[in-house]
Parts: structure tokens; sequence; C-alpha cells
């Protein structure tokens, strides 16, 4: 059985970087990828250190493509197979420039794809307006999987960090769960959270 | 899931996709079918894991056209739930629109009813244009409550706006569902919530209307109404466009049962009393109703249905129009036996209904 989930957040919350990571914390060695939006289609595979190098954004604009990272979990069960898609960042512009509408569409279509929707909220980040639009797309999104019978999970990203005040409040009156990429904290507790889950969902 | 198609794809990978890919992934998901695709190096990942509910096209063409933003975008994904209506299935029809309102203004009395609906039908309409400029344009909540004895019209005006609605392009069916406490309560734990469901389903694009409202609050905590009520208050938030809530029922009981549930009141922006006929509004009820059978009151029978009107107006379960129109009926069948002892008619007499036919004594 194979189980999909769909990594959604911002601009520069450590989307790739958890898709990477996370994938290396499930056993993978070698990075299998597909990717489409930005330059066009292509695939590939990669170790997690040249994933990391190449695909994670230091201070670069986000580049509208949708990634989709398979990681074989040979003796692992229920799954064999978990693709993790690693989306475009989530704009509040609107309306979107050309490019923005392609990879919003690519985003949304690779969350309807999934069985299961993670969203990052960068614990670190100060911007009263981003934490506004967070809520709103994490409102909107918990509203849509219920009715699609989704796990919806919220994940606090770079938890390493100092917390910024706001965003902890939200923490501490939501279901969310604190991780950082860098230190992998938090990482068992989720997969617990989305294997543990995810096989009760599929029946 | 067992029953669907497993189709293997086989496509050869090349740079460029054979088709967009967006177009063919959703294309796929339209199908609802399972998907399965080979790569050329016989490896195989999933498009589509799973059966979701179908976004439909016109959201993805939507977004590709820029037409809505991230949050607008998410938020339709989000209505668009299983058996939910379509927003696009939508279609306005001012023939309808107008009919319905031309119906509405020709009902008796009922002035504040009257204003209420036409100023929610221009704020539609103009909704309506403000959005062709891209004009911010906050859609209305349109869920209501009627307060009034019955017989004063509430059900009628009720069906009037359902096709109202339709004719304005917001309610895709314009259909009224009507209720009451027994249609919504069940008998045991998680029965409630089960027949609460179904008949919102019934009323889904369309209108329900529950008379006897108040009778959900009757009972106290334990009560299952208390059930039916939450049941109703999720799917005025989660389905706000895709139905309507009517809460209907006398004025007193209904003020006594929004007093108890204070969250309920303040998501029913339109709160419409409808207020008791006056006797010269009833005749005119009666006349009007007549006309429509094609018969016709005489004098006499006028002034003895004014009179008895009059006297039955200081009753408490008095029952408006309704009484009328048993009255009417009741006096229908008095004249056509009347009539039916004698030979030859004419046209007149056929019509005219008199005053020893009127309905009146043992009402
Ligand atoms: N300290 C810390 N930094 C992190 C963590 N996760 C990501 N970052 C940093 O945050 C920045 C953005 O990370 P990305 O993984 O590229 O973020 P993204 O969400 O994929 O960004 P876009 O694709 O542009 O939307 C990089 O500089 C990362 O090194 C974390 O857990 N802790
Ligand atoms: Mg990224």
């Amino acid at each position: 059985m194979n189980l999909s989930i769909a990594v959604v957040g911002a601009a520069r919350v450590g989307k790739t970087l958890f898709c990477i990571n996370f994938a290396e914390y499930l056993g993978a060695r070698i990075l299998s990828y597909t990717q489409s939006g930005g330059a066009g289609q292509g695939r590939g595979a990669l170790s997690p250190d040249a994933a990391r190098e190449r695909m994670v954004n230091h201070g670069r604009r986000g580049n509208g493509v949708v990634r989709t990272f398979t990681v074989h979990l040979p003796q692992r069960k229920p799954y064999r197979r978990i693709a993790l898609i690693d989306t475009a960042s989530l704009k509040e512009n609107n309306p979107l420039p050309r490019s923005g509408r392609s990879a919003l569409l690519l985003t949304l279509q690779a969350i309807h794809s999934a069985a299961v929707v993670l969203q990052m909220i960068d614990l670190s980040c100060g911007d009263p307006a981003r934490h506004e639009f967070d809520d709103r797309v994490g409102r909107h999104l918990a509203d849509y999987c219920r009715w699609q019978g989704k796990l919806f999970l919220i994940a606090g990203s770079k938890a390493d960090l100092p917390v910024n005040s706001h965003q902890a409040r939200i923490a501490v009156s939501g279901k969310m769960l604190f991780i950082s990429s860098l230190t992998r904290a938090g990482f068992s507790r989720l997969q617990s959270a989305i294997l543990g889950e995810a096989s009760s969902l599929n029946g | 899931m067992a029953l669907l198609p497993k189709i293997n794809l086989t496509f050869s990978y090349c740079k460029k996709a054979p088709f967009p890919v967006p177009f063919f992934s959703h294309f796929l998901l339209e199908l609802r079918i399972l998907v399965q695709c080979t790569e050329r190096g016989g490896r195989m990942y999933l498009l589509s894991r799973q059966p979701y509910a179908p976004v439909d096209n016109h959201l993805w063409r939507k977004i590709e056209r820029g037409e809505l933003g991230t949050l607008e975008a998410l938020q339709r994904m989000g209505e668009l739930r299983p058996g939910s209506v379509k927003r696009e299935e939508l279609q306005r029809d001012s023939a309808v629109a107008a009919a319905a309102f031309w119906e509405l203004k020709q009902l008796v009395g009922l002035t504040e009813v009257k204003q209420i609906v036409e100023e929610i039908k221009a704020y539609i309409e103009i909704g309506q244009q403000r959005a062709a400029h891209h004009l911010k344009c906050e859609q209305l909540v349109l869920h209501m409550i009627f307060s009034g004895n019955p017989g004063t019209g509430k059900t009628t005006v009720a069906r009037l706006l359902g096709r109202l609605f339709k004719g304005l392009g917001v309610l895709a069916r314009g259909h009224l569902v009507e209720v009451e406490r027994a249609d919504l309560v069940g008998e045991y734990i998680g029965h409630t919530a089960q027949k609460t469901r179904e008949q919102l389903q019934k009323a889904m694009g369309g209108l329900l209307f529950v008379d006897e409202a108040y009778s959900l609050g009757r009972g106290g905590e334990k009560d299952f109404g208390k059930e039916a009520i939450d049941v109703l208050v999720k799917a005025m938030e989660d389905n706000r466009h895709d139905f309507i809530l009517i809460l209907a029922g006398y004025r007193r009981e209904m003020a006594a049962f929004l007093k108890l549930n204070p969250g309920l009141s303040s998501r029913f922006p339109i709160q419409i009393a409808y207020p008791d006929y006056s006797v010269a509004e009833l005749l005119e009820i009666a006349e009007m109703m007549a006309q429509q059978r094609h018969y016709s009151l005489s004098d006499a029978a006028k002034k003895r249905l004014q009179r008895y009107l009059a006297e039955r107006k200081r009753d408490l379960n008095f029952s408006n129009a309704r009484l009328v129109r048993n009255i009417l009926e009741k006096s229908i069948r008095r004249q056509a036996l009347r009539l039916s002892r004698r030979e030859r008619l004419s046209r007149e007499e056929l019509i005219i209904i008199e005053e020893a036919d009127l309905a009146v004594e043992e009402q």
C-alpha cells in the first residue's frame, strides 16, 4: 500500500528540508523524485546531501515547483511506499501572477491527490500578517480535509530556533506538532501520527 | 474500492509529458479511477491513491485563469464536499425570480415581509453587478426565523422565497423541505443526528423549513432536540451557501426558545414577524382564494363571514388564513350539494357562494 503526504505552507517555512530529512529519517539513502512546474517536468535521484544542497531554499525566492519524493519502506508496514509531496509555497497576493497560478494549481492538485495533508508553520516567524494567513490557510485545509476524510496535521517547524510568542499561542490552542527538520526533533512523533492514524483512515 | 477499475497506464517518460500534466491529473480524478502509472523503469508510483470526491473542473480552470487567489481556492475546495451542490450549477433565471416576486407582492398584507424580501433581492442583484466589476461583495447569510401564528403565510412565503432565490441564482434548486420535530428527533443516541442529516441532505440546494422549531428546545439539556439543533447549526456553517434554514413557530414560543439558546439568534440575521391578519385582510384573502377557484362570495356571504371572523379573532387558537381556506373549501362543497338538487344552472349560480353555503358554524 502507498501513502502520499502533501506538505504545504507559506514560503520558506522549511517544506523542502523537511521532505528531504524526513525521507532520510524513514530510511531513504537515495531520494528519487519527480517534479513539475517552474522549469518544467523532470525527475532524478540524489543523495540526501546533494538534495539539501540543491533544493533547499537559502534566500532565493520560491520557484513554483511541486516535487514528489518517493520513499520505499521495504520491511515497514503498513506502507510499502510513501510519497512526500513538497508543494509550491502558498502566497497571499491576489490576483496571482501567471507563474503563481500554475504553481497554485499544481499544489492544490497535489493536496487533492494526497491522503495526508501536513501544513507547516514557521514557529520562528514574527510577522503577524503571516500568522493570519497561516491561520486562514489552516482553517480552510482543515475544512477540506474533514469533508474528504483526509488526515490533516499541523507541524510547527524550526522548533530549534527561538519560538515566536504569537505562534506559540496558536500552537497551544491547536493540535500542533513541534518539529525541527534540522535536528529531527519531533520526527518520531510525527511519524507515528501519520502512519498510525493514516492506516486507520485507509480502513 | 474493490469495484473500481484499476488501470495501468504505461507511458515512456520524457522531459515533456505527452499532455499537460494538470489536465491529465484532474481528468483522472474526475473519473475516480485508481490510477497507477508505470514508468519505463518498471517502478510504479501512484498519482491518485484513493478516489476522493472530485473537485470539479471549473475550479481548476478558474485557478488557471487567475480568478481565484490562494485562500479563495482553498475555501472553494473545502466547499466542494461529497454530495454538496456545485456552485457552478447555480443559474440565474430572471423570469423565475420576477414571477416569484410578483406573486409575493400579490399576497394580502405582509408589508414588513415584502419589504425585507425586496431588500434582500436588491442586495443580491446589486451584489452580482458589483461582482461583475470585481468589487467586494459579502455573501448574505440568508438563514431566517419566521415567527407568527399559524396561517399567517409563513410557509407560503418560504415557498416563494425558494423560487425567488433559485431565480436569483442563490440556490440551485429552490425547493422547500418542510419538517417538524418528529422528522428530526430520533429515539436513541445518534439517531437524531442521522435523521437530521437526512433531512438536510434532502434540503441541499433549497430551503429547510422547520415548523414549530421551538419544540426542539423543549425538554432541556438531555433532550435529543438539542442534538438536532447542534447538527443544524453545524450544517449552517459548513454548507452556508448550499441551503437556507428557516426556523418557524409561534411568536412567543420562538422568543422563549431563542432566549434559551442565546448563540442561535445571532446566526439568523433575518428575523421576520408575521402579524395576524386583520379581519379586512382575511376577507380579502377569502375573496382571492374564491376567485382563484372560479367562485365568488355573495354580499350577504361576505358580511356573514366578516362577522364570524371578527368573533373568532378573539380565540387563542385562531388560525388566520388557514381557517379562511377551510371555511371556503367546506362552503364550496356545500354549494355543490345545494346546486346538485337543482336541474338547470346558470353560470352565475355555479359561481356564487351564498350565505347559506357558508360553513361557519361548527368550525
Ligand atoms: N533552524 C532551522 N532552519 C530551517 C529548518 N527547516 C528549514 N530551515 C531553513 O529555512 C530555509 C527555508 O527552507 P526550505 O526547506 O527551502 O523552505 P521551503 O518551505 O521549501 O521554501 P520554499 O520552497 O521557498 O517555499 C532554509 O534556509 C532552511 O535551512 C529548521 O527546522 N530549523
Ligand atoms: Mg522548497
